[in-house]
């Protein structure tokens, strides 16, 4: 399973961003090959339409979990299409967040 | 052929909602009897709510958005890297259409090598005109819909081809695109400020945007006092013209609120709109 955060700061111990679209980094974390890395998010300052290509550019990146606080009605549509699963955050960083959802999980 | 008029175009705008824009139109519309009423406030428009009203014609907004055809797509996803405007996506072998984020631009449809996409016709909003006096034109937007440029444009175009000389052009709150498509063709623009730091603040944003799109313009003051204000001292201290000033009162605001055309009643007011007016026809040369 592959887990999207969007995060402020390019480090797997950054917080939450507030906005899904206008994050600036995605953090991504490969469960089977327990790899993380950090995808920086061209959307971050566009004008329109952001959430449709930040879902996109998940999507290209083989995502299938987004931890997120809030997804916005066009992303989301897209999200269901791309058969992306959404769950809420809790306090704590990217990666506090991953691994509580992978414990959850099991 | 009857020669044609030049025509003329005033507009009303202000940075700020509930300056007074509607106010100001209407009252001037009433002591300018030739002139043709437009309300481009498209996303609450009320300056009809002042006229009995029975005889008005609507009109159908629409735009184009594309559509696919699922059988001509390859996938190349050319359409997606053409738009500009985020309206597309390509997710699992799909491609998923946002109509809200589309422009109308068309590079999709011209980007398209195996023709796949076509324009299909959505409706945004309505235009309604009376036919007799009083001659009004307002546009309404749809709910939900996210640019209500293209009814003002549709108005725009109304305006040129109606036969009154004088359009009285009531804008959309701010300064963005609805307003910036208000404001072209203007020959001259009202700005309403209120006597206030905020209004002094919306008045210089609004500038701006005139100085921008090289409009003429002058500023009247809604809700004004004798007491020393940051927009009369503003106006004095960059050399700008004030054309009029509305006194505080609250009988206005009330005659105001239930529809009346304070104008039509109240002499005092009707004389700053006749000066307004003579104001106005000289700028224009009329």
């Amino acid at each position: 399973m592959i887990i999207a955060v969007p995060i402020e700061k390019s480090t797997r111990k950054s917080f939450l961003s507030q906005s899904f679209a206008r994050a600036s980094y995605f953090g991504v974390y490969d469960s089977e090959n327990e790899t993380f890395h950090v995808l920086d998010n061209p959307y971050a300052k566009g004008q329109s339409g952001v959430g449709v290509k930040a879902v996109e550019l998940l999507r290209n990146h083989d995502v299938n979990h987004v931890i997120a606080y809030r997804i916005g009605t066009k992303a989301k549509q897209v999200i269901d299409a791309a058969n992306i699963t959404v769950s809420n955050p809790i306090d704590g960083s990217c990666i506090e967040n991953i691994e509580t959802f992978l414990e959850d999980k099991q | 052929m009857s020669e044609q008029k030049p025509k003329r175009k005033v507009s009303v705008l202000s940075g700020k909602g509930g300056t007074g824009k509607t106010f100001v139109s209407v009252n001037l519309f009433a002591v300018m009897t030739d002139a043709l009423y437009v309300d481009t406030d498209i996303e609450e428009p009320n300056g009809f709510f002042y006229f009995d009203i029975e005889d008005a014609e609507s009109e159908d907004v629409t735009i184009f958005v594309p559509k696919l055809n699922e059988k001509k797509c390859d996938g190349t996803q050319a359409c997606v890297n053409a738009c500009k405007f985020n309206a597309m996506a390509f997710i699992d072998d799909e491609l998923m259409i946002f109509d809200d984020l589309c422009h109308s631009c068309g590079a999709c449809i011209y980007a398209c090598p195996n023709d796949a996409l076509s324009k299909k016709y959505i409706s945004v909003g309505e235009i309604k005109e009376t036919r007799n006096n009083p001659r009004i034109m307002w546009g309404e937007m749809k709910p939900g819909k996210e640019s209500g440029v293209p009814i003002v444009e549709r108005l725009n175009e109304k305006i040129k081809t109606s036969g009154e000389s004088l359009a009285i052009v009531d804008s959309p709150p701010g300064i963005g695109c609805a307003v910036i498509e208000a404001m072209r063709d203007t020959d001259y623009a009202i700005l309403v400020a209120e006597p206030s730091l905020f209004g002094l603040h919306n008045m210089k944003m609004t500038i701006k945007l005139l100085d921008y799109l090289d409009v003429s313009y002058g500023i009247l003051i809604n809700k004004y006092t004798d007491e020393d204000n940051p927009v009369s001292d503003y106006a004095k201290q960059e050399k700008l013209p004030v054309i009029a000033k509305i006194p505080y009162d609250r009988t206005i605001a009330k005659m105001n609120a239930q529809g009346i055309i304070v104008a039509d009643v109240d002499k005092k007011i009707r004389q700053i709109f006749v000066d307004l007016s003579e104001t106005i026809r000289e700028e224009l040369t009329l």
